[in-house]
This record gives structure tokens, C-alpha cells and sequence, in this order.
């Protein structure tokens, strides 16, 4: 008789694996509807959190302190702060298509706020330069210059008008390049712009399949592009596909990739979480079910083995996700930590994690109007 | 070790450094079931007190906290011996004094014993000088946002100087007037680039150091900036009404020591109490630094692995007390060169530990406010906290306490200055 517990690998005790987050700390107080989008800015200071009660707002992390508050015409679905440290600007997606790019006040350094007004100025001028009628032509939706109230007040930089409701942004790591996901814009579902040249390219000229979610490579030309069923893999530069991701879930909710480049995960609406080594192979290393309801959110720290699952269950997942060097050893997979306290509403429970950019800290919003840093 | 029961007695000699509570020191036998309170009955009835004083008991420099007995087993000490006691007067719990009302949430607090003037700093961006009685003396209005820290700096029959740090990226130094609560600016300092989250004055307050959220500690001369440099002009514009001109004009300083070294923001900074010429700090890369002003050099780094949010000397000791995001208060000797030299870890606190300060009087106590809403005092030859104060059901977190002199102040979230009577 043989002990069936005796021939699984023992993994490493969570204590072993520290840290990582294991209590909420602080509570940001404020929002009156679902928080369905958040986004800390590089530095780890401050965040943005956009809410259906229709407002953005900043957040000092360190003290819970709501700094500022942006009231909008429609409930806000994405939010991403831009990722170069030397700019302060964030990409807002509210309503039905409009996406504001934003510094916020009270918070940039002078040479920040400079810096970033030079960026945007330089796009101005590439667009006169280009000759406005034949920018307009090629770009798929329009740049329009906020009001000069508009700027001065509330910090509004450029408003892009998508044809349908903006379900994503994301940036690309240098901070000049975003892309948007809007499902249902058929053909114009994933848009990429450059803000130093104010160019919006479709790069897909036809999608298979009803986009959830894009993201940029962390170093190299390549771009994720996750349907329902499928992540494909392109290579930006010579616009061809380069691999096809086999998830084996049903309907696929979020992704993250790697720091190292090489590793993806994604979560489904069908409770399973899929590892993917892409060294290794185009179907999942890992597929992990330990939620009871929809996953809505996965994540990667960006410096700690961690990665995160955000549920509709009302609990967040952490794991020790440890990527080797060594070509030739798999990662290593601990669960380490369910963090409980969101409320369900409606089914819903929590909508959206992020991990803190230097602290084994992390975020999280959900349904019941709350955001909180577990720490 | 045979177990001691309820009836035993154990030989101990009391010992004390408080000479008007001297008794005798010869041995005298003890039921070994008896605690703090039994032990501080024998020594007041040695006394002959009509009206008992509270003793503290220390054995071997460790707070009794238990019975004698557990004491013994817990210690692996034999029964059989003397067992040497000593007492001292209790620190009495620490009593609510009164509570001043601000409009919004406190970020900073000191007092001033010497000018009998407490000193606070709000998210409403305005720095306010209170009296004992409550009455708030003077609002100094200047900075553009939120005020992060305050301090005071020299002390004359006339007037105060005041220094306060801003989420503006500026620091502001204020001059008071005892005489007819008049306030002015005295030069603003600008060159951080984020947030100036800390503000210390060294002992000879000849000098103050400042701490950002840009990863940078600045040390400035306190002199007027005419005297440093060229000046610049800088046009403050008041938020509210003022009966005159609506813009002013301040000179800037610019001159200043920048002690570039911590990766991320910097959340604390001190002076070393004898030694003006090095600073602690604190920040968000998990480093205590060390710091040589002149040189501008960083001497020594003590790693913990945890957020550090705030950084105390005792006067008394020279031990420094930080406060941690782990829950966890560290004491350190800072003229250790040893890399890890926590020389102690106190617990307690349920969230973070925002703010720490030593008691004036006592090598051994300090107070520590926390986002768990509570103010703890704490004697480092206690593994617990002495005492805890809190209000019912208050949620709300702390960001600064100040013990001063008697009093321990303390502000956060429910926007006022908490004063307790605090005496050792
Ligand atoms: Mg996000």
C-alpha cells in the first residue's frame, strides 16, 4: 500500500515563500458605485480609480487621502496611468467611446508637467504639419483638443472618440504608445495610438472572434490579442501572427503577460486561471481552478514570483509564481494567500487588481464600491 | 525544576533607583502566586504609605507581567535562590486632557513645551498654532496643498519659528510673534520634486533637514536666503481672501545639502540628538540610513525588508524607534555597524505603525500611533504595550503623535489634536 500523498511533490510551505499580502490596511473611502477600473501610477504614490457613479478619482496610497475627484457623463470602464516616470498622464475610458488623456493636478513634478506637455504639444504639431484634412483622413477616429477651461481645470490633455464603449486600455512600456480594446467596434476593436504623433492605427484589418483583452510585450515588438477562446501572439513590426495560444476555457476575461516576456496567464469567466509557458507549449503548463465563480482580473508583479486572481466569489487569489532562468526548469506555482473582505452585489464581487509597482502590496476594487490595498 | 503550587514562597530582595522609595535590602520571603499588584502591596506596607504608589517590578531589566511563579518557569529560574527585584513607580494610565477641532485631516503634530504651543498641520493645507487653552492662536496660510508635516525651530520671548512640508513640493518657514499673534512667511524652499512628506530641526536649531516622496533628503541653513545666495522672488497666491494685495512676494532658498542614496520615497528624518551633523532617515525602499551632512555621504544602511514610515531618537538613550508597515515597531542602535542590528521588535498594533515618539523623560518609554486607530504606549522591557488609547468605535487611522514633555499628542482622520496627560 502506497500513501497516493507520498508521490506528489511536496511544494514549499507559503511561509517559506514570503512575502506577499496578507491583510487590508487601508480603505479608500468615496465612490458610491462599482469600481470597475483602477491604476497606480509607476512611482507607487498615488492611483485613479474610475467608478459607475461616474467619477475618477486620484488617491494618495500611502494615507487613503482622495486628492481629486473628475466627474464625467458616463460610468468609466478602463483606466491606465502611463508607465514613463518622467510624464504624468493617465488614459481615461468613460461612456460610450471617450477616451481622455489627463495630468492630473496637484501631484507632477514641474518637470514632469512640462515634459508631458511637450509630448502632447509635439503631437499637435505633427498633426498640423501632416496637413490636418489628410490626418483626419487616415486617422480611424478623431483627436479632438479639450477647451482651454478644460485643460487649465481638470487637466484634460486629448479626447479620442471611439465608435462604441472602450472596454480596455493598456500602455505600451515606453508610455507612447496605447492601445484600446472596444469589443464591439467590429474592425476597429483594437486601435493603437501614438500621442508624440496623434495617430490612431487599426492594425487588424479583420478579427476573428469578439476581442477581450490586448497587451504589449514587455520588450519585444510582439502584441497579445486574447478572444474568447484563443490568445494570438503578433509581431507588430512585420504585421504577421506569430502563435496561437489554446486557453481550453470557455470565454476568456483577462491577461497578463510576464515581466520576463515569456510567461502568460489568463483568467476565464469559467473559474479557471491558465498558465502558459510559451517556451514550452501553446496549450496551458497550469490550468488552475480555485475560484467558485467568474475570474474577472489575473496580474503579475512586475518584481516579486507573485501573480494575483481577482473572482465574482469575492476573494482574490495570490500565488508564488516563480520563472527560471534556466530554460530547462518549469515555474514553480504555490498558492500562498486568499484575501477576503469584498462584498458580492449582484453576482458581482471583485472587479479589478493590481499589485503595488515596488511593495508586495496589492489593490483591489469591487462591486460593493470599495478599494482597498492589502499589504 | 519542581513546579511551584499556590501556598509556596520564594526569598526575593526588592532594589530600587528610586531613592525616596528605598526599603530595606534584605531578603524577605513572597508567595510566589503574587503578581505586579501583590508585590506593589508589600512595598507600599514596607513604606508605610497611608496612599499606595503603583510600582513596576523588573526582573533581570524584564517587566514582571505574569505571577512570580510563571515568571520562574518561563525563565527556567530555580525557586531555590534569592531573586533579585527591581521597582519602580508606575506609569499611570494616560488620561484624556481635551481635543481641538480642525476642518480637516491632521497629517502632523508637535508641541513646544518652552513656548506652551502645540503646532499642527492639515489636509486643508493650512499649519495652526494652538494655546493650552484650545484657542487656535494664528492659521498660517501660504501653502498650495495639503501640509505633510510641521516642526518647530527657535524659540525667543517674541517669536517662534515654525517649518511645515507640503504635497506642494515646497517647505515653508514661519515666523510667529507672541507678542501680537502676527505671522509671517520667512522664505519658502523650493527644489524637491514630489511631495515633502517629513521636516526635522537639529538640536542647535541652526539648521533642518527635509524629507521627499522624490527619493531625496535636503538639509538647509536656517539663515534668510539673502544671505546664501542671490534671491528670488516667488509670488505665493493666497487661496482665500486677504484683506491686502491678493498675491505676495517671498524669498526662496534654494541652498540646501541633498543626500541622494534611498531608492523610492523618503518618508522620515532626523537629527542624531548630540550630533548635528548626521541625520536618520527612513523610506519606502525598507533602509534606515545614516547619514554625514558635510559630506554628503550616506555612512551606514539597515535593511528590515519593511516599509519604513517614521524615525525617533530618545534623548535619553540615543536608541532609534521606527514605525513600520508590518504592524511592527524596531529599535535600533544606530551606532551599530552591524547591517540587521534591530535590537528589538515590539507588537501590538493591527495595521500600520505611522508614527513614533519617545518619551522625554524615559529611556524606556515611547508612544507609536497607527492606522489600527489606536495610540499605544510601550516600555521596551515589556514585550506588550503598557498602554493602549483609543476612543469607542473609532475606525479612524493616525498619522503623527508628539510625546511632549507631560502630554501625548496625537492627529489623524477625525481631524482633531488629541492631548493626553502622559506622565512618567
Ligand atoms: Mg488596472
Amino acid at each position: 500500500n502506497i500513501d497516493p500523498d507520498s508521490l506528489i511533490p511536496k511544494l514549499p510551505s507559503p511561509k517559506d515563500l514570503q512575502p506577499f499580502p496578507t491583510q487590508q490596511s487601508i480603505s479608500y473611502e468615496g465612490h458610491t458605485g462599482r469600481i470597475r477600473c483602477f491604476s497606480l501610477d509607476p512611482v507607487g504614490l498615488y492611483m485613479i480609480s474610475g467608478s459607475d457613479d461616474q467619477t475618477v478619482r486620484l488617491w494618495e496610497i500611502s494615507t487613503g487621502r482622495c486628492l481629486n475627484t473628475w466627474t464625467f457623463d458616463g460610468v468609466i470602464h478602463s483606466i491606465a496611468w502611463n508607465p514613463n516616470r518622467e510624464l504624468c498622464l493617465f488614459a481615461v475610458s468613460v461612456g460610450h467611446g471617450n477616451v481622455t488623456l489627463i495630468t492630473p493636478p496637484r501631484i507632477g513634478s514641474p518637470e514632469q508637467i512640462s515634459l508631458t506637455d511637450e509630448y502632447i504639444q509635439q503631437g499637435y504639431a505633427a498633426m498640423s504639419t501632416a496637413g490636418s484634412d489628410d490626418k483626419e483622413a487616415r486617422n480611424p477616429i478623431p483627436w479632438v483638443k479639450p477647451n482651454a477651461a478644460d485643460q487649465e481645470k481638470l487637466g484634460y490633455r486629448v479626447h479620442l472618440s471611439h465608435t462604441q464603449a472602450v472596454k480596455q486600455i493598456t500602455w505600451h512600456r515606453k508610455g507612447d504608445y496605447f492601445a484600446t480594446v472596444a469589443p464591439d467596434a467590429k474592425n476597429l476593436a483594437v486601435l493603437i495610438h501614438q500621442i508624440t504623433k496623434y495617430q490612431t492605427q487599426a492594425p487588424f484589418r479583420k478579427l476573428k472572434g469578439l476581442v477581450q483583452r490586448v497587451m504589449f510585450h514587455p520588450t519585444k515588438p510582439l502584441f497579445f490579442v486574447a478572444t474568447q477562446l484563443y490568445v494570438r501572439v503578433y509581431n507588430l513590426m512585420k504585421q504577421e501572427l506569430i502563435k496561437t495560444l489554446q486557453s481550453g476555457v470557455k470565454w476568456i476575461s483577462s491577461l497578463d503577460v510576464h515581466p520576463g516576456g515569456d510567461n502568460v496567464i489568463v483568467g476565464s469567466y469559467d473559474k479557471r486561471l491558465c498558465w502558459f509557458d510559451l517556451d514550452l507549449s501553446a496549450r496551458p503548463y497550469k490550468t488552475l481552478r480555485y475560484h467558485s465563480q467568474a475570474i474577472r482580473q489575473v496580474t503579475f508583479h512586475r518584481r516579486y514570483p507573485l501573480f494575483a486572481s481577482a473572482s465574482d466569489d469575492g476573494s482574490i487569489q495570490i500565488f508564488h509564481g516563480m520563472v527560471y532562468n534556466d530554460l530547462l526548469q518549469n515555474p514553480l506555482i504555490v498558492p500562498v494567500k486568499i484575501l477576503r473582505g469584498h462584498q458580492v452585489v449582484n453576482s458581482l464581487g471583485v472587479l479589478d487588481i493590481e499589485f503595488h509597482p515596488t511593495q508586495p502590496w496589492i489593490v483591489s476594487s469591487g462591486a460593493d464600491h470599495s478599494l482597498r490595498l492589502w499589504t | 525544576m519542581a513546579e511551584t503550587t499556590e501556598s509556596e514562597q520564594v526569598q526575593v530582595r526588592f532594589t530600587t533607583q528610586q531613592q525616596q522609595y528605598a526599603i530595606t535590602e534584605s531578603a524577605i520571603f513572597v508567595p510566589a502566586n503574587f503578581k505586579r499588584y501583590g508585590l506593589s502591596g508589600i512595598v507600599n506596607h514596607l513604606l508605610g504609605n497611608d496612599k499606595p504608589i503603583p510600582f513596576d517590578f523588573l526582573i533581570n531589566g524584564e517587566l514582571l507581567r505574569t505571577s512570580l511563579s510563571q515568571y520562574l518557569v518561563a525563565n527556567n529560574v530555580s525557586s531555590e535562590n534569592v531573586i533579585s527585584i527591581e521597582y519602580v513607580e508606575s506609569m499611570l494610565p494616560p488620561t484624556p486632557v481635551s481635543a481641538f477641532q480642525h476642518d480637516d485631516w491632521i497629517s502632523s503634530v508637535k508641541g513646544q513645551q518652552s513656548s506652551q504651543l502645540f503646532l499642527t498641520g492639515s489636509y486643508d493645507s493650512m499649519v495652526r498654532l494652538w494655546n493650552m487653552s484650545g484657542e487656535c492662536v494664528a492659521t498660517l496660510e501660504g501653502h498650495a496643498d495639503a501640509v505633510k508635516s510641521v516642526a518647530f525651530g527657535a524659540a525667543t520671548d517674541n517669536e517662534v519659528v515654525v517649518y511645515s512640508t507640503s504635497l506642494d513640493q515646497t517647505v515653508i518657514a514661519w515666523e510667529y510673534s507672541l507678542v501680537d499673534s502676527s505671522y509671517r512667511v520667512l522664505y519658502q524652499c523650493k527644489g524637491h520634486k514630489g511631495s515633502v512628506e517629513a521636516v526635522a530641526v537639529d538640536q542647535t536649531k541652526k539648521k533642518f533637514a527635509t524629507a521627499s516622496a522624490d527619493a531625496t533628503v535636503k538639509v538647509w541653513g536656517v539663515k534668510d536666503p539673502s544671505e546664501e545666495q542671490s534671491i528670488e522672488f516667488l509670488d505665493i497666491k493666497n487661496k482665500k481672501r486677504r484683506k491686502t494685495d491678493s498675491t505676495e512676494s517671498h524669498k526662496v532658498k534654494s541652498f540646501c545639502q541633498t543626500l541622494n542614496g534611498h531608492v523610492g520615497p523618503v518618508t522620515s528624518v532626523i537629527f542624531d540628538n548630540k550630533d548635528s551633523n548626521i541625520v536618520y532617515t527612513g523610506g519606502w525602499d525598507h533602509s534606515i540610513r545614516s547619514w554625514d551632512v558635510e559630506q554628503q555621504v550616506n555612512v551606514t544602511t539597515k535593511n528590515c525588508e519593511k516599509v519604513v514610515l517614521d524615525v525617533a531618537q530618545s534623548n535619553q538613550s540615543k536608541m532609534v524607534a521606527t514605525g513600520h508597515g508590518d504592524k511592527i515597531i524596531r529599535i535600533w542602535d544606530p551606532r551599530a555597524d552591524d547591517a540587521i542590528a534591530v535590537s528589538m521588535s515590539l507588537t501590538g498594533h493591527t495595521n500600520w505603525v505611522s508614527s513614533v515618539s519617545w518619551s522625554p523623560n524615559s529611556e524606556y518609554t515611547l508612544c507609536s500611533g497607527s492606522y489600527d486607530s489606536t495610540v499605544r504606549v510601550w516600555d521596551i522591557r515589556s514585550k506588550g504595550s503598557l498602554f493602549t488609547i483609543q476612543e469607542e468605535d473609532k475606525k479612524d487611522k493616525i498619522y503623527s503623535v508628539h510625546w511632549d514633555g507631560d502630554k501625548i499628542l496625537s492627529g489623524g482622520e477625525d481631524k482633531k489634536l488629541n492631548i493626553h496627560q502622559a506622565k512618567i
